[in-house]
């Protein structure tokens, strides 16, 4: 670990504006393109994502048909035609909480990506480009509580906390222990280390700028494709979290997450078509940024893996 | 005169200008930094010193008083409650036989992504696509895929003469069930990073192999797979941390419930935290069980610091 | 601020909107219980299938009370798992509990026990209600300090729905009243359960252990000194009667075969209702809304309804309270009362809970069931309450009764033998005891 926090060696590139791509790096780990794939490797390949997505269409399936579907075998592998139906019904049932979930969701998740990838530029910035005292002491103890997942762990007296603000069934309750995130600070602290050159920063410092106007007119724009990586990551793990916004929020203020929990296992559990109509409806948007953002989520995984 | 008081004035805005300045380089670090070790305080540090606090007492929905018991709690958690010490094998037992096959498909897929292959990002996204489902939706599914009478996996079985099996009745069956959805879900994305690092093997020691007559085979398994050990055993000691929090495959695999089956067969720590806050309302005992398990994740994320960096002083 | 629910919508999204996610505890609206157009909103928190919502209570009410604004909340919810929790959280925390709360008997005890949530609806002169009510529900509506906390919503009488279609092929009786000749006692009961198993049929004679165990526990306590698991200082009780003798079937059962796995409210649970997995179950009258949706056009006349074994019994039944922390103490006491009334009993019956009012059973006893071929269902119920004797379900009751069953559907998966099962029951509720704490 210590290894990370040494600053790397200054940019010997020239200082190039920030709105300008960055040349591809990964070229020159040139393993990538020896082998020609044979036929079994393809096969493979294709049994592998078949199982993967196969999950994934049978939700389809029985979301288009009804709820016998769900229990036959050898199990029905066409989609029928009640999806339609189901979709709407599935909407439009007012004990189900889907579309009041989704907002909810979209509120809490879209909040909190902002905020860290605002908290966390700010503080990856001052870490790796702005000399003060503790700095790295500072930035040891983020990478230190980076693994810990703090948010479940405090959880009985967070709960407490929450109870004694009278802040249960908030937005604030479900979204500010989520704002606490060191991941995000070590990611943009390696993104600022890679993307903004000390040249650039010295110059506008000499030209009598603040820091504060360094951070918003030459490190955010460089950063900009690292907040996307961030802003992803981050907003498809928060529309996944259960756990907190299970203790302080309840079945009349649910999140997504917790609008399906509810239709799957609650009396509504009778009716397996809409539990799996409501799980299709509840993967729509991560399906939708993931189909548009594609790119940035496996680059944002590949490199963040390499850079650790 | 007035040229006296016009440079005074210079030189006072100057200083001004200058403490400014200087608190700008000095100050404005810590302020930017701030807002992060605020709310750490507020929501990390705090509440875990509250647990611990909790964790000392006698304190429920029905007795409020909060009574000092030393550590009573942990006693009772450690000893006498045996879904306790339980869970913790349990959590491990999933994340043991989640891992391993995970590890060998994920480095055999990375493999596959790694050659000459059209449309490369079509391939790596199907790959990572079970990532868009959210552990509740995983859940719904994979629970009735393991259905004891009218589930696929049973089906299937069937057709080879093998008799129903309630998957979630002993222990092995319901870990490899609950397993499945770990897997499912991050065998892509750790394909990914597995990819991400064979890109950063020299293409020269794969070339001196091909020379000395090593088939893709042997490349594999004598280049790719010793070259990979550091990102292997890193990925999975970070997964050990999230692994210990799994919970919401557990419980949608029993109906929503905590109790993880009929004897906590495949109740996990974080289920029985939650169980003993929620069923029982023992804020006590539910904080003690918090502290244990951060205990256990500390040892792992330990063991996951001593591993690593012996691999990086071996290099 | 509040979060989004569905009718603080508008209101909080315009706060988003304007960017005010201030971090300031809320900002009030709906607080002091009344809308932005200043009807007073009332609140009623609910489990499962009350049947107010589908026999449309909330329009009624709102037309003969134009200043009030009636929300029912938690239809659906699992009792033990989400609405207790959440209900005891809200109690504690002095908000988010409603003006009208509704409470099964299982946690009656618990409830009660702290005197102070609640109001005292005798001040309303409510206590006029008490000849409307046999004296057992009526007296289950008071604290132990004797104040009038609840009137009663609906009794839990039983009966057994099982599946023609399964009986037929084992060879027994499918005719309801055969079938409940064949099994006036729980000695029938087995012998029936016998010949089930026997005849080889493909299905398990009963779904799972908790169910019977759930009707055999209260018929044997209300038929002996009324002890069931734990008493009222938190002692366990697991040597009263009813617990010997209704675990003691549930083994004898098991040893037979004659016990399936499917967890009560598991989706296993649910399919085999509508495939035929198991030929019978215990059913209070709320149950049969629940398998006619579980078992929907797949089970359409399969299942049908018979009188249970033994002899009277009850499970399940609520009670609507008023928290103390309405700010509309009165109003929602009035509302309480009015959908407790008989008429109002008799219009959520459409979605099966059974009258607690004895006028209100009167005007369903005539009333058939054509999901389950017709049967008698408002005569059977009705007769199986008839007798019934007061429960004292004590306060930690709840957490008990969990521990129990989880060993129960231990011993039918294979967990637990049948000389283990009594350990077993022990330490787990040994363990809810102590976690409990009292």
């Amino acid at each position: 670990m210590s290894t990370v926090l040494k600053p790397p060696a200054p940019a010997s590139t020239p200082a190039r504006p920030a709105n300008q791509k960055r040349p591809k790096k990964r070229r020159k780990g040139a393993g990538a393109h020896v082998l020609e794939p044979t036929v079994l490797t393809r096969v493979g390949l294709i049994g592998v994502i078949a199982l993967s997505i196969f999950p994934l269409y049978w939700m389809i399936v029985i979301a288009s048909r009804d709820t016998a579907a769900a229990s036959q075998f050898p199990p029905v592998l066409l989609p029928g035609g009640n999806l339609g139906a189901n979709v709407e019904r599935a909407l439009t049932d007012p004990q189900a909480n889907l579309l009041l979930g989704l907002q909810n969701s979209f509120i809490i998740t879209g909040t909190v990506t902002v905020s860290v990838v605002l908290i966390s530029s700010l503080a990856g910035f001052a870490f790796a480009k702005l000399q003060f005292k503790g700095s790295k002491l500072l930035m040891f103890f983020v990478m230190a509580i980076m693994m810990v997942p703090i948010q479940h762990l405090g959880l009985v007296p967070m709960y407490l906390m929450m109870v004694e603000l009278e802040w249960l069934d908030t937005y604030q309750a479900a979204i500010l222990p989520f704002l606490v995130n060191g991941f995000g600070i070590f990611l943009m602290r390696q993104y600022t280390l890679q993307s903004v050159p000390d040249e650039l920063i010295e110059a506008a410092r000499i030209d009598g700028a603040s820091t504060l106007r360094i951070w918003w007119r030459i490190v955010l724009p460089a950063l900009r494709p690292g907040m996307v990586v961030l802003g992803l990551l981050t907003f498809m793990l928060n529309w996944n979290e259960f756990l907190w916004p299970f203790l302080v929020l309840s079945s009349e203020t649910p999140t997504i997450q917790l609008a399906i929990r509810q239709i799957s296992v609650g009396l509504y559990s009778t009716d397996l078509s809409m539990v799996f109509t409501g799980t299709l409806i509840s993967i729509i948007p991560i399906t939708i940024l993931f189909i548009i953002f594609g790119r940035q989520i496996v680059s944002g995984i590949m490199e963040g893996s390499t850079k650790q | 005169m007035t040229t006296a008081v016009d440079t005074a004035r210079t030189h006072r805005r100057q200083t001004f200008r200058d403490r400014l300045h200087k608190f700008d380089l000095k100050g404005t670090p810590y302020l930017f930094v701030a807002p992060f070790f605020l709310l750490f305080a507020v929501f990390g540090l705090f509440p875990m010193g509250y647990t611990m606090y909790a964790s000392l007492h006698d304190w429920s929905t029905r007795k409020p008083d909060q009574t000092f018991v030393g550590l009573d709690n942990y006693r009772f958690l450690l000893f006498e409650y045996d879904r306790f010490p339980w869970s913790i094998v349990n959590t491990l037992g999933m994340f043991a036989i989640a891992t391993i096959p995970q590890l060998i498909v994920a480095l055999m897929v990375a493999n596959a992504l790694n050659k000459r292959l059209r449309a490369q990002l079509t391939w790596r996204m199907l790959v990572l696509a079970p990532i868009v489902t959210s552990v509740v939706a995983v859940g719904v599914v994979f629970a009735r895929i393991w259905g004891q009478e009218y589930g696929m996996v049973n089906g299937l079985l069937g057709l080879v003469g093998i008799d129903n099996i309630n998957w979630q009745a002993e222990r092995w069956s319901s870990w490899i069930a609950i397993s499945s959805m770990v897997d499912w879900r991050w065998m892509g994305y750790n394909a990914l990073i597995f990819l991400a690092a064979m890109q950063t093997i020299p293409r020269q020691l794969y070339e001196a192999a091909a020379i000395d007559g090593a088939g893709s085979r042997q490349q594999f398994w004598k280049i790719t797979v010793p070259q990979l050990k550091p990102v292997i055993i890193f990925t999975t000691f970070i997964s050990t941390v999230g692994g210990m929090m799994l919970f919401v495959e557990p419980m949608m695999f029993d109906s929503g419930r905590f109790s993880g089956g009929s004897d906590g067969q495949f109740q996990t720590t974080s289920m029985v935290l939650i169980d003993l806050l929620r069923t029982h309302g023992n804020y006590g005992m539910s904080a003690a069980a918090g502290w244990l398990l951060f205990v256990v994740i500390l040892l792992l994320a330990g063991l996951n610091f001593l591993v690593v960096n012996r691999i990086q002083g071996n290099k | 601020m509040h979060l989004l629910n569905r009718h603080r919508g508008k209101a909080a999204l315009a706060a988003i909107a304007a960017g005010t996610l201030a971090l300031s505890a809320c900002s009030g609206d709906g607080d002091d219980g009344t809308t932005e157009d200043g009807k007073i909103q009332l609140t009623v928190q609910g489990f499962g299938t009350l049947g107010y919502i589908q026999a449309g209570l909330e329009e009624q009410y709102e037309s003969e009370n134009p200043d009030i604004d009636v929300v029912f909340e938690g239809d659906g919810l699992n009792f033990e798992n989400d609405f207790r929790p959440a209900m005891e959280a809200a109690l504690q925390a002095g908000s988010g509990a409603g003006d009208v709360m509704a409470m099964d008997e299982q946690a009656m005890a618990q409830m009660m026990a702290n005197e102070d949530y609640w109001v005292d609806l005798a001040e309303y002169g409510y206590d006029s209600r008490a000849e409307e009510y046999p004296q057992w529900k009526w007296d289950l509506g008071h604290t132990p300090g004797g104040k009038l906390a609840g009137f009663g919503t609906d009794v839990g009488g039983m009966g057994m729905c099982y599946r023609t279609d399964l009986f037929a092929e084992a060879g027994l009786p499918t005719e309801r009243t055969e079938v409940a000749a064949a099994w006036a006692d729980w000695e029938g009961f087995t012998t029936v359960a016998q010949t089930f198993v026997d005849s080889g049929v493909d299905a398990a004679f009963l779904d799972s252990p908790t169910q019977l165990q759930n009707m055999l526990l209260g018929q044997v306590a209300g038929q002996s000194d009324g002890q069931m698991y734990v008493d009222a200082e938190g002692n366990l009780t697991l040597d009263s009667e009813a617990v010997q003798t209704s675990v003691n079937t549930i083994i004898e059962l098991n040893e037979m075969g004659a016990i399936g796995t499917f967890v009560s409210w598991s989706e296993e649970w649910i399919a085999a209702q509508a495939e035929g997995g198991f030929a019978t179950m215990p059913c209070p009258a709320w149950m049969l809304g629940i398998v006619e949706d579980n078992a929907g056009d797949a089970g359409a006349g399969n299942w049908d309804f018979a009188a249970a074994p033994g002899v009277s019994g009850n499970w399940g039944g609520s009670w609507l309270l008023v928290p103390a922390q309405s700010p509309n103490p009165e109003e929602a006491a009035a509302l309480a009362a009015w959908l407790t009334a008989p008429e109002q009993q008799v219009a959520a019956f459409e979605s099966g809970p059974f009258p607690s009012t004895l006028e209100g059973a009167q005007m369903v006893s005539d009333y058939t069931n054509p999901y389950f071929n017709d049967a008698p269902v408002g005569e059977i119920i009705a007769a199986s309450v008839a007798e019934f004797p007061a429960l004292e379900y004590t306060e930690l009751h709840p957490s008990v009764k969990g521990a129990v069953e989880g060993a129960l559907n231990g011993l039918v998966d294979g967990t637990y033998s049948s000389d283990d099962i009594w350990d077993a029951i022990q330490s787990e509720a040994e363990n809810a005891v102590e976690l409990g704490g009292l």
